[in-house]
């Protein structure tokens, strides 16, 4: 469940404005797709052109606005955590023993894969905010994963479809999350403009 | 004489998919009892139909009447890119029997199909995620199964040109593959009206494994050999598909043997009984691969001291000093050989002393009211190794007295 990390702004304004800022920082496909093709080879036009949003993958931002302020905060943070474990899969993939004995890994690569650290710790920030958000709002919960099946469920076991294919799947599922991100932002700025 | 059915039988053929290899096995019935014959055994492939024969070759061995034979073969193309067909004959080749020295008829087809895709409205790329070494050559296939519209296939962003194997399989031969990066080489197809991306997949290939260069061990304490190397690339790939290479130390005189947790040095315990004379053989490996480099050596000829410790100066006058300094014990036959190095008025002088357990060292003709810098470091004074590192420090002669 969800638990704040770090202190909590008590100005709903001050948070809010943190919260906009890091929704329009994260929204920006350079700060974790763009590294993610690269490292997978995946950055040439054809397969940009392939890499868009799964349909019904992530909530649209007509589904966002919808759900008032509480249940939005709720879903954001699912859908982060959802995000999270995502990374942690492609992170296990990636193992950086660097060069052995040598300097770490080629330049760029290292730097893409700092890019993906860097992104997991923003996605904590956030969802640190939004807990505190949901704290002022006078709202407790205890948030449940969205994709968290059933226990003793376990979905039935799909043939792989393949390193290449899981890659494309990765990719569409990051274009998802910068454009939920951007959607987030969106509707964090209406707040903005209507106090309650 | 009678001519016997020789003709092998009960032939199986199994598929190993990721090695791109067949596997067969089969027997000769008729063979006399009790007896071993010297057989050759000619074997036929065929590919997509029984006529077009692309391998044939012949198997020499000894067998038993209903002895069951193995032998298997490698395919450059992906199994799963065409049928392949199999047939076998045999002849004795024994000169103890010139009367069966005649072939056997041909045992019926075999056909072994590893992919169905008639009638299927999705595209298949294989191989599926095969690990290679760089360098190596592959053969990639598409096949297109119900989809009737023209597909381009690209190699990292560059398209590349197949051939037709079949009205639905188009085979594309890659020549000395490169390492591009360990998430591996992409390699996909797109059906141009839709200009969809129909499926692809992922060539991890992996630097060739280096042979370690710069193998030494020493000892600084007659306790812990310590081995180094430089083990070059790291053959590690994302995606599971090949942790970083291992290494292991093998002794050959004890039999002992070592996994090396890191992968550029390992340390050895010296046992009381350990022998003087090692023969270390470092064996390196991943999935692809495997390496060794040798080691022979007399332990007591790479010593490599510790440094000094405890560097004091006593009755410093304003013309000498008395150096003196600490060694870790090696033991009580071992003779240290320490190098003091005196620094001072822009000067450097350097004085060899043989040490067996404590130094000391007189320095003189020093000038008065002066800084100086001495430091000492110590080898093995029997079989020069390696100096150890250095220990020093300041001190200041004193004004000279009124004369």
């Amino acid at each position: 469940s969800m638990a704040a990390m770090g202190s909590c702004p008590g100005d709903f304004h001050v948070l809010l404005g943190q919260l906009q800022k890091q929704a329009h920082a994260m929204q920006d496909p350079s700060s974790l797709l763009d590294p993610y093709m690269r490292i997978q080879g995946l950055d040439f036009p054809q397969l940009r052109e392939h890499c868009t949003e799964r349909p019904g993958a992530f909530p649209s931002e007509g589904a966002l606005r919808g759900l008032g302020r509480r249940g939005f905060l709720r879903t954001l943070d699912a859908t982060l955590g959802l995000v999270l474990r995502r990374l942690a899969a492609v992170q296990q993939q990636l193992p950086e023993a660097g060069r052995l004995g040598r300097p770490p890994a080629a330049r760029p690569r290292a730097q893409d894969l700092e890019m993906l650290k860097m992104a997991r710790l923003n996605i904590l920030g956030l969802r640190n905010n939004i807990f505190c958000m949901s704290r002022l709002l006078g709202s407790s919960w205890d948030v449940a994963e969205p994709t968290q099946a059933a226990p003793g469920t376990s979905p039935p076991p799909t043939p792989d479809p393949g390193a290449f294919q899981r890659k494309l799947e990765g990719c569409r599922f990051l274009r998802g999350y910068h454009r939920v991100l951007s959607s987030a932002g969106q509707v964090f700025g209406e707040w903005g403009k209507s106090p309650s | 004489a009678e001519h016997l059915p020789l003709t092998p039988e009960a032939l199986k053929v199994s598929v190993n998919s990721a090695q791109q290899c067949l596997h067969l096995q089969w027997t000769v019935h008729n063979l006399p009892y009790n007896q071993e014959f010297k057989m050759i055994f000619q074997i036929q492939i065929s590919r997509t139909e029984t006529s077009n024969v692309i391998w044939m070759g012949n198997y020499s061995t000894t067998m038993k009447r209903n002895e069951t034979v193995h032998w298997s073969w490698e395919s450059e193309l992906p199994l799963e890119c065409a049928a392949h067909f199999v047939r076998i004959r045999s002849v004795v080749d024994d000169a103890r029997f010139p009367e069966w020295n005649f072939w056997s008829s041909w045992s019926s087809w075999q056909e072994v199909n590893v992919q169905d895709s008639t009638g299927q409205d999705t595209l298949f790329v294989f191989p599926k995620d095969k690990l290679v070494e760089e360098g190596s050559n592959i053969t990639i296939c598409y096949i297109s199964g119900n989809i009737q519209n023209d597909i381009s296939c690209y190699l990292e962003g560059e398209q590349i040109h197949g051939e037709q194997l079949d009205p639905h399989v188009s085979t594309f031969k890659l020549e000395n593959v490169p390492f591009i990066r360990k998430g591996g080489t992409n390699i996909y197809c797109e059906e141009k009206q839709r200009k969809a991306i129909s499926n692809g997949t992922v060539l991890f290939v992996s630097k060739v494994l280096e042979e370690p260069k710069d193998f030494s061990c020493e000892t600084r304490d007659f306790k812990t050999l310590i081995c180094t190397w430089d083990p070059g690339a790291n053959t590690a790939l994302d995606w599971s598909k090949q942790p970083s290479q291992s290494y292991t130390l093998f002794e050959s005189y004890s039999g002992k043997k070592k996994h090396c947790e890191e992968k550029n040095r390992c340390n050895w315990q010296i046992t009381q009984d350990s022998q003087e004379i090692y023969n270390f053989t470092l064996i390196t490996e991943n999935y692809l691969r495997k390496r060794s480099v040798n080691l022979l050596f007399n332990l007591t000829h790479r010593v490599h001291p510790m440094s000094p410790f405890s560097v004091q100066f006593e009755n410093i006058s304003a013309t000498s000093a008395v150096m003196t300094w600490k060694v870790h014990s090696l033991g009580d036959y071992f003779t240290l050989l320490c190098q003091v190095e005196l620094h001072g008025e822009g000067k450097m002088i350097q004085h060899n002393v043989s040490v067996k357990a404590n130094g000391k060292y007189l320095l003189n003709e020093l000038e008065p009211n002066t800084e100086y810098v001495a430091q000492v470091h110590c080898a093995d004074d029997n079989h020069f190794w390696k100096w150890s590192e250095w220990s020093g420090r300041d001190f200041t002669t004193p004004e000279a007295a009124p004369s």
